[in-house]
């Protein structure tokens, strides 16, 4: 009897469990839009698979060719619900969405991922994803996003996640900053040194001979300004109410173009 | 009737009457002009640059022939003169020794001499002065030099007087910039800007000596002229004097030049408010030309170091001191590289705190 009724508990327990545990999309790469082979979808499966099990939270990538008449926003939220994506009862996840009707790719992020995945770290993303988009390098693009998923994510974890008070520097980052240093550095020495130089020489030929003026013997006869003609030049603004490089953020997520 | 065309300053296409703004009209670039305004435009447009410069031949005022004696150098065929009782031993120009020269009667008698003012210890200290300071001389250059002459010289100058006036066009640019909507506007106005005028330039020296490194010579001025005074020759006791090789003729291309340049800055002060300013029409004329003789003080040391002679000059009168000293690269190297890191650390911190 004590043996029937602990199987009938350990039955209802783990049902309990299944239930309440992380619901995950069963896939975690639907291209749609064929834009990547067999290989790089596994591939991509398996970087995922392994970001779940670190951070318990959960990813889709989903391409597509149409987005059925809806805003991209509302598309990514629709089916990360329909393929019921999302760790725990908050659904902790993002979704990266890449639209071919109209070249947009989205990030919608949701529970606890929306602490981890800030404004800052979707637009960072959406900047670094969209060059590999625009020349067709779509898994370039999709390990793109989960890299710096997984050094956002971590972040977080951590306590500091970045955000616009806490910037991630890349390596590519401290290369521009040493270059541009380097270059101040070269032409500020370079004059620094070619004037203690001069200071070697000083013989040097006079110019003029503004020196031998009579006082006072200087005199305009003449001054006329004329004002003749005029040249426009229109050049339009870069739009600055989508935010950095061309990027839309709202609550759920950030959209951009390529 | 000749019928007279205008062009457009904006875009060199004809222009034409346009009766409903009332003034000439471009078609290709829509600029509109007032009749007045085109008209002077292309007057003055047409003008040719003209220089003349306009002096009077030099009169000298005779020779010294009593109490000097010259001396040539074998080595360079420099030409110097003391008086009787100075010897002079050695060349100004290139430290060769110096002979009598039997065959040279007098000098020419200098219009103006202004006297050394200076002695040779103020020479001798400026020389050390003009170490001072020099973060790339050689750290042995002090102590390892060795003074190998020092000559107090008359130098011959030709000065120029003269009456300079000018007539420059400018184009100028004035621009702004604001915001319409989603553009951003910038407008460039151009101006058509005249000066005319003059100014008196006295005693303008250009040494009359091939010798003499022109360099050092303009380097060391200016003179005070209301100094100078009649030659006398007790203004020439202890020191030589250098014979002119360059006549008032020869020089007077350098005088020119100097006048010209100096009319051109003075009027060029005159146009302010621009964003740019380019000389596009100049014409120059010298009046009033007078050319004088003259005999300036200038102390000349050479020095010895790693067996290359450095030469100094300085004005006797004024005790300006010029000169070129040796470059230690090892310590320019060093500098650069120890400047570049320094600033590329700072640089890099600052970026990385902006980031």
């Amino acid at each position: 009897m004590k043996k029937i009724v602990s199987v009938i508990f350990s039955v209802i327990a783990a049902a309990v469990m299944c239930c309440t545990a992380s619901a995950q999309c069963s896939d975690k790469v639907i291209d749609n839009a064929g834009l990547l082979s067999d290989t790089e979808e596994a591939s991509l499966e398996a970087t995922i698979n392994g970001m779940v099990e670190e951070y318990g939270v959960d990813f889709l990538i989903y391409t597509t060719n149409t987005l059925d008449g809806k805003d991209i926003a509302d598309y990514a939220r629709d089916v990360y619900n329909s393929q019921n994506c999302g760790v725990g009862s908050d659904k902790d996840g993002a979704i990266l969405v890449i639209s071919m009707e109209n070249n947009k790719v989205r990030i919608s992020r949701y529970g606890w991922a929306v602490e981890a995945l800030t404004e800052y770290c979707n637009e960072f993303n959406i900047e670094h994803i969209t060059p590999y988009l625009t020349d067709a390098e779509y898994y370039e693009g999709c390990d793109t996003f989960l890299h710096y998923c997984d050094i956002f994510i971590e972040a977080a974890e951590n306590g500091k996640p970045y955000d616009d008070d806490n910037h991630y520097i890349t390596a590519e980052d401290w290369a521009i900053v040493i270059g541009i240093s380097l270059l101040i550095g070269v032409i500020v020495a370079l004059v620094a040194c070619l004037a203690m130089k001069s200071m070697m020489k000083t013989a040097v030929p006079k110019y003029d001979a503004n020196d031998y003026v009579r006082k006072n013997s200087f005199k305009l006869t003449r001054q006329r300004d004329i004002y003749v003609y005029s040249r426009t030049k229109r050049s339009k603004r870069s739009d600055s109410n989508s935010g950095s490089g061309g990027t839309k953020s709202d609550s759920e997520g950030t959209t951009g173009s390529f | 009737m000749s019928v007279q065309e205008f062009k457009c300053p904006a875009c060199a296409a004809p222009l034409k009457w346009g009766s409903g703004v009332q003034k000439m009209k471009c078609e290709y670039c829509d600029n509109t002009y007032d009749i007045d305004t085109m008209l002077e435009f292309t007057a003055e447009e047409a003008e040719k640059p003209v220089e003349e410069y306009s002096w009077k031949p030099y009169e000298d005022i005779g020779e010294v022939t009593d109490g000097i004696k010259s001396y040539i150098c074998k080595s360079c065929g420099g030409q110097i003169t003391g008086e009787e009782t100075t010897a002079a031993t050695q060349c100004p120009y290139c430290d060769s020794p110096v002979v009598l020269d039997n065959n040279v009667s007098g000098m020419l008698k200098p219009d103006i001499v202004i006297p050394f003012k200076v002695d040779k210890e103020a020479a001798m200290k400026a020389l050390g002065n003009f170490c001072l300071h020099k973060p790339l001389l050689p750290k042995d250059f002090v102590s390892e030099n060795r003074l190998q002459e020092i000559t107090g010289l008359y130098v011959p100058f030709w000065l120029f007087d003269a009456e300079a006036d000018a007539k420059i066009r400018y184009e100028a640019t004035k621009t702004e910039h604001w915001t319409e909507g989603d553009y951003d506007v910038t407008r460039t106005n151009y101006f058509m800007v005249i000066r005319e005028g003059g100014a008196a330039f006295d005693f303008v020296p250009v040494d009359g000596s091939e010798k003499m490194d022109n360099a050092y010579m303009e380097a060391i001025e200016p003179y005070d002229m209301s100094e100078g005074v009649e030659f006398n020759m007790a203004y020439l006791s202890g020191f030589v004097a250098d014979k002119y090789d360059i006549s008032s003729d020869d020089s007077k291309p350098r005088a020119n030049e100097r006048v010209k340049a100096g009319i051109e800055m003075l009027m060029r002060q005159t146009v302010t408010g621009y964003d740019s300013v380019v000389a596009q029409n100049t014409s120059v004329k010298l009046t009033e030309g007078n050319i004088s003789y003259a005999m300036m003080p200038v102390w000349i040391l050479s020095t010895k170091y790693k067996d290359k002679i450095y030469r100094f000059a300085m004005n006797g009168q004024t005790g300006k001191f010029v000169g070129e000293l040796p470059v230690s690269w090892g310590k320019f190297w060093a500098y650069f590289f120890g400047i570049t890191a320094g600033v590329t650390l700072i640089a890099s911190l600052i970026q990385g705190f902006l980031l």
